[in-house]
Order: C-alpha cells, then sequence, then structure tokens
C-alpha cells in the first residue's frame, strides 16, 4: 500500500539516526493503523537494538498498545512492515510469537489454577513441558516463589504483574514486550516491578514496554520513543533527549492576584507557559535569568506577591511538553490540564 | 498432543475446584432427579391397571370381575373387547389384560382352563406381581365357586408393552436438560469470562491454536456431558427403579448423550460470541433455555399440547435430545430408529458452530 510520504518524514527515522542499530532485534517501517477514520498509527518506523529496554513514552489513546500488538501479531497492520529477530510478523505471525515473551494491559488469568500450574499451562503452548521445580525458579525470578500454589486472585495488584511478567518470560524470548507493567501500582509495587524488569535486562534480554510514567521511561529506558496522537515526536536515550533541551528549565510559581497567562507567556526568555492550580503558573523557559528578572518586575508593576518560586532543569516531562504543549500523565495534573486535554482527545475524533 | 492432554487436564482441575460449577452441572440434576422421583416416583408401582375383557357376559364373569375390583393392588378396568385392550396394554395402559372367554361356567365345570392373560414384559416386576395376584383370586374363585379343584390357571403370554410410568418418562427429560443447561449455560458463561478477562487475547499470544485450547474445552465437556448423564440414569435406577430397557443401552446413550452435548455446546458458544459480557450471555441462555426446558416434552409429554404450539416444540433442539433419550433408555429402541432426532442435534450444532465462528471475537 502506499503511504503517505510527508507523515513517514515526519517521524525520525531511528534507523537513520545518530547511534543506528548495527543488529536490531525490531525493524519497524511505516507501520501505519487505522480504525474507521481515525489514525491511531500513523506511517511510524523505529528500530530496537539487542539487549536494550526501549520505552514508547505517550499519553493514553497515543497509539502505544496498537503498536506493540501490531508487532506481538495480535493485530495486523494497515500498512507498514516489521520483523522480529529477522522474520516478517505478518501474514503468519506464528513463528514471531514462538520468539517472544508478551505481557498484555490488564489480562486476569484462569482464577482457578494454582500458580505453578498457571506458568506450566502457558509453558505448554509453547511446547515446553517445564517441571515443577522449573516453574517455581520463574516464579522464584520474579518474586513470588512464596506463592506458587497460591491463586492468582489472592495476588495482589503489584503481584500480578509480576505473575504476567513472569509468564511473558516462560519460553524464554528473545524480546519481551511488557504492555504499561506498573499502571495502577502504588510507588511500593511499582519499584518492585522495575526491579523485576531490571533482572530481566541484566539477562541480556531486549525489553520493550509502553508507559506514561515519565519516571519509569527515565529509569528504565536505554531508548525512549515519545509517541503522540499515533506518531512518534522524538527518539533517543533519556539523558539526550533531556540535554536536547539545552539550557531550558522549568519554572513554577503563584501569584497574589489575577494575571492573564498571556502576560505570563510574554515574559522575557520563556518559550512555553500553563496555568497551574491556585493561581499558579509553570513555564518552560530558554533564559532561566531573564525568565525571573521580567517575572519579579511584572509582580512589582502589579504590586503582586510572588510565591512557591522553583526553578528546575528539564526532565523527560518537559521534553514531551516542549514537543507535543501538553503534558504527559493526567494523573499528576489537576483540573486545570485534562480539561484542555480532554477537548483536545475531541477534536482529534472529530477532525481526522 | 501432549499441550492438548496438558489442557484437558487443566480444566479438569478447574472443573473440580468450581464449587459453584460443580453443583449446578452434577449435584443439581442429581437432586431434580431425586426430587421427581420421590414427588413421582411411587405412583404406579403399588397399584397396578388391569383390563378385564368379559367375552362371556354370564353371571360368573361378571362376578369374577367383581371379586377382582376389591382386590387392593389392582386398579381393574373393563374393556369391551380384546383387540381394544391389546392395542391399549401395547401402549403402556394396562399392566396385564385379563379375558374372560365365552363359555366359563362350562370351563369351570369342566375343571380344566386357562385363561387367556397377556401382560406387559418390558416392567418385568410388575407384571410378575400382577400375574401372581390374578392367578391366586382366580384359582380361589373357581375353588369356591365351582366346590372343586380345577385345574385352573393363567395361559400367560408376554407382550412387548411401551409401558412406562411418569418416572419412566421424566428420567431421559432430565438427563436430557442437563445436557442442555451444561451445554448453554456452562459454556458461554465460561468463554465470555474468558474473554472479558482478556485470557483469549493472552492465549493468542502465544503460538497455541486457538482451535486446540477450544478443542480440550470440548472435550472435557463431553466427558462431562456423559457423567452427568451417568450419575441421573443411576439415581433413577437405583434409587426410583425406572426401567432401562436390556441391551447395549448405556453405549446407545452415550452416543446420543455426545451427539446432544455437541449441539448444546455450539450454541453456548454461540451465545458467548454474540454476548457483550457476563450478564448479557446468563440473560440469552435463559432466553433461549427455559422455553426449551418447558416445551420440549423434558417434564410433560409435549404430543398432547395444543396445536398451535408444535412448531415451537418442533422447532427445539432440546425436544429431539429428550425424544432420542426416551426412545433409547426406556423403549430400548435401535441408535437407526433415532436417526433423525440425532440428524437434527448433529446439523443444528454445525448451524451454531458456524454461527459462532461468524461472530467470535477476541477481546
Amino acid at each position: 500500500m502506499s503511504r503517505p510520504v510527508a507523515a513517514a518524514a515526519a517521524g525520525p527515522d531511528a534507523a537513520a539516526g545518530p547511534g543506528a542499530a548495527v543488529d536490531p532485534v525490531i525493524r519497524v517501517a511505516g507501520l501505519t493503523k487505522r480504525y474507521g477514520g481515525l489514525v491511531a498509527v500513523d506511517a511510524v518506523s523505529f528500530s530496537v537494538r539487542r539487549g536494550e529496554v526501549f520505552g514508547i513514552l505517550g499519553p493514553n489513546g497515543a497509539g502505544k498498545t496498537t503498536i506493540l500488538e501490531m508487532i506481538e501479531g495480535l493485530r495486523p497492520p494497515d500498512g507498514g512492515t516489521i520483523e522480529v529477530d529477522g522474520l516478517p510478523v505478518w501474514p503468519d505471525p506464528r513463528d514471531v510469537k514462538r520468539r517472544i515473551g508478551v505481557q498484555l494491559q490488564a489480562t486476569a488469568l484462569f482464577d482457578l489454577l494454582k500458580l505453578h500450574e498457571i506458568i506450566y499451562i502457558f509453558g505448554s503452548c509453547y511446547g515446553l513441558y517445564r517441571s515443577r521445580a522449573e516453574c517455581a525458579e520463574l516464579l522464584e525470578r520474579v518474586g513470588l516463589g512464596d506463592k506458587t500454589t497460591g491463586y492468582a486472585n489472592e495476588l495482589s495488584g503489584g503481584q500480578q504483574q509480576r505473575l504476567s511478567i513472569a509468564l511473558a518470560l516462560v519460553n524464554d524470548p528473545v524480546v519481551t514486550f511488557l504492555d504499561e507493567p506498573t499502571t495502577g501500582l502504588d510507588p511500593r509495587a511499582r519499584r518492585a516491578v522495575w526491579d523485576v524488569i531490571g533482572e530481566v535486562n541484566r539477562d541480556g534480554k531486549t525489553v520493550v514496554l509502553t508507559t506514561h510514567y515519565m519516571e519509569e521511561a527515565q529509569r528504565l529506558c536505554d531508548r525512549v520513543a515519545i509517541m503522540d496522537f499515533g506518531r512518534i515526536m522524538a527518539l533517543d536515550a533519556p539523558r539526550v533527549l533531556i540535554n536536547r533541551l539545552g539550557a531550558m528549565v522549568t519554572i513554577h510559581f503563584s501569584l497574589s492576584g489575577t494575571v492573564p497567562l498571556d502576560a505570563i507567556c510574554d515574559l522575557d526568555g520563556v518559550a512555553s507557559c500553563r496555568a497551574e492550580a491556585g493561581a499558579g503558573f509553570a513555564v518552560v523557559a530558554t533564559d532561566a535569568q531573564a525568565a525571573v528578572v521580567s517575572l519579579l518586575s511584572l509582580a512589582r508593576e502589579r504590586d503582586l506577591a510572588v510565591a512557591n518560586l522553583d526553578v528546575r532543569g528539564a526532565d523527560l516531562e518537559d521534553v514531551f511538553l516542549s514537543m507535543t504543549g501538553h503534558r504527559l500523565s493526567e494523573e499528576e495534573d489537576d483540573g486545570h490540564e485534562t480539561a484542555p486535554r480532554k477537548r483536545r482527545a475531541f477534536g482529534f475524533g472529530d477532525g481526522r | 498432543m501432549k499441550t492438548f492432554a496438558d489442557f484437558v487436564r487443566a480444566n479438569v482441575i478447574m472443573t473440580v475446584r468450581n464449587k459453584q460449577a460443580l453443583f449446578w452441572s452434577f449435584v443439581f440434576p442429581v437432586l431434580l432427579m431425586g426430587l421427581l422421583g420421590i414427588v413421582f416416583g411411587q405412583e404406579d408401582n403399588f397399584k397396578s391397571k388391569l383390563a378385564v375383557v368379559d367375552e362371556d357376559h354370564g353371571s360368573l364373569a361378571a362376578t369374577l370381575t367383581g371379586v377382582l375390583r376389591m382386590v387392593p393392588p389392582l386398579d381393574v378396568v373393563t374393556v369391551p373387547d380384546r383387540q381394544t385392550a391389546l392395542v391399549e396394554l401395547k401402549d403402556g395402559d394396562y399392566a396385564a389384560v385379563l379375558v374372560l372367554p365365552a363359555g366359563l361356567q362350562q370351563r369351570f365345570a369342566d375343571g380344566a382352563t386357562q385363561l387367556p392373560f397377556y401382560y406387559d414384559a418390558s416392567s418385568p416386576i410388575v407384571a410378575a406381581t400382577v400375574t401372581g395376584v390374578v392367578n391366586e383370586v382366580v384359582r380361589t374363585f373357581a375353588d369356591r365357586t365351582t366346590g372343586t379343584q380345577p385345574q385352573l390357571g393363567l395361559a400367560a403370554q408376554p407382550v412387548a408393552a411401551h409401558s412406562f410410568s411418569y418416572i419412566d418418562f421424566l428420567m431421559p427429560g432430565v438427563v436430557a436438560m442437563a445436557i442442555m443447561t451444561n451445554g448453554i449455560y456452562a459454556v458461554s458463561g465460561t468463554f465470555v469470562t474468558y474473554r472479558q478477562r482478556g485470557v483469549l487475547h493472552r492465549l493468542r499470544a502465544t503460538p497455541l491454536p486457538l482451535a486446540s485450547f477450544i478443542g480440550a474445552y470440548v472435550l472435557t465437556h463431553l466427558v462431562r456431558s456423559l457423567i452427568i448423564a451417568g450419575l441421573v440414569i443411576a439415581v433413577g435406577v437405583f434409587a426410583f427403579h425406572v426401567q432401562v430397557a436390556s441391551g447395549p443401552t448405556l453405549l446407545k446413550v452415550a452416543l446420543v448423550a455426545v451427539v446432544g452435548s455437541y449441539c448444546f455446546v455450539t450454541l453456548g458458544f454461540f451465545i458467548a460470541a454474540v454476548a457483550k459480557n457476563i450478564e448479557t450471555a446468563a440473560a440469552i441462555a435463559q432466553v433461549i433455555g427455559t422455553p426449551m426446558m418447558f416445551l420440549s416434552g423434558v417434564f410433560f409429554p409435549m404430543e398432547e399440547a395444543p396445536a398451535w404450539i408444535q412448531p415451537v416444540v418442533k422447532a427445539m433442539p432440546l425436544t429431539y435430545l429428550a425424544n432420542a433419550l426416551r426412545d433409547v433408555i426406556i423403549k430400548g429402541e435401535t441408535l437407526w430408529s433415532v436417526r433423525w432426532d440425532l440428524v437434527v442435534l448433529a446439523g443444528a450444532g454445525m448451524g451454531f458452530l458456524a454461527l459462532s465462528v461468524r461472530y467470535f471475537r477476541w477481546d
């Protein structure tokens, strides 16, 4: 099928970019998926290197899961090609399925089987008939060694996710796909899952994960693809992406009186700005000094006090903000930010 | 192959651990059979219908008939002619027919006569009781009236009759009903849950063909249906003396049960395919299952139902399963004679399977 050349060019082509993969374990080119009139994945191209932890970072609805499911052989693409370990995934994904491990979002398993039995039966799906001890060993690896004779519905959310990861490792896969492995977990459970993922990667296994947590991507991933509305906006190591923002800083503050957002955006050295809760503002500034000085003079002119002034260096959240003009994760937002995001989501659905 | 066996084993383990499913699949049909047996099981066992054909029309015959009427275990009716009586005996209306031939007085006086007596061979225990009682009554009667000791007896002849009591009628119906409910409720419930919770989606990410997974489930399910059929039949036979036809009946029952199971398993898959969630699946299963339970001749014979409802009766797969099981279990008929019931069940199963494939969704 013919794909729009302009769209393909819009996404960064990792294979041609700096540090192009010498031995990519996954090669994706021009990958496209439409649902009716909606383009969920828009001519995306990238490669994943053997042995790295590759992150796909983006808000809900950015197309992360759709991309993953097309690579996993669960959802046929409308255009483009995917190779995993040198094999084309489509039209017959059977061989690729043998080589990959998959953890899907929100999979409940057989409630009436014990954990070691679940591990066994999934191994059996790959023609691997593991002994009870081998099943227990795999559970041990994800920190569920004491639960082998328990049932899945007795596990906490974090433990269930770790069981899911164990199932993704059952066939000793070349690549392990983890779809939002820590969504909905509390910080402690999240860190336990991170440890398991780190452990998997230390064994030299390639891990591809999606997340909408900036911190998760920053901490786990060797490289991150930043996605929004079905396209890759940027792809590189987290540190490189942050450095690319140069001297950019984020300045948070609140004012003792009402000031129109436009006045804040017009301050010297400000690249982007947004309102936050409680008469607060956040601005991304290319020149921190100029921005702070002009902010203080603005406050003096209007006879307002500046409070909670906080200047900090950029992180992936800021990278995302500067690329897309909106924030990444809604749950860290207050009411001021979720509303515009929703509006935009509607416009997206109607417009394209 | 080993993978297939593993999934069969996993299904068995899950069935055994699922207390609720165990109850509804295995315990409930047995309880229902027990309850129906207690309520209706005793009906025909103690009092047995005896048809008396009076060809003599004399006073002696009338007196003998009167005496027979007074014997408590017998329920005597008079029938005008032998032909009618024998046809009705074959239909199972009576346990036995006693003929009082013309010239009864003379025969008694001669001191040696055999009264024609026909009994229903399909229920040997009842037949033996009735034969014994009638024989005793007639001998005593002859002794008293003639004062002699005539060589009087019954010329007893077995008649192959389709005689069955209500409990005999009910038992195959309960087997059919259990196979039906086990099919549509259990299958639709299980697969909608699997789909809703992403189990199917997750399995699809493995190289296992879906057909193996479903095949293992269906095999487990067929075995489950056979066990249920066996349990209900065992309760009927041992607790309520249901008369099961002799011969390789159980083999025939197994085959009919498997064909019936197949039909309702595929119907269950179809419900699972069209239902959005578990609640819808349960509702659809109710809407299909409940009328079928009452209009397929499970609890009452539908031949006597109004004519306008007959097309509905004929449209229900359960009608054919209940009929086939009844013919095989009680009447001892051959598989060949129930072939059309089996063809309808298998055909409906193919149809449901095609629809299930058409509407199947992974998630």
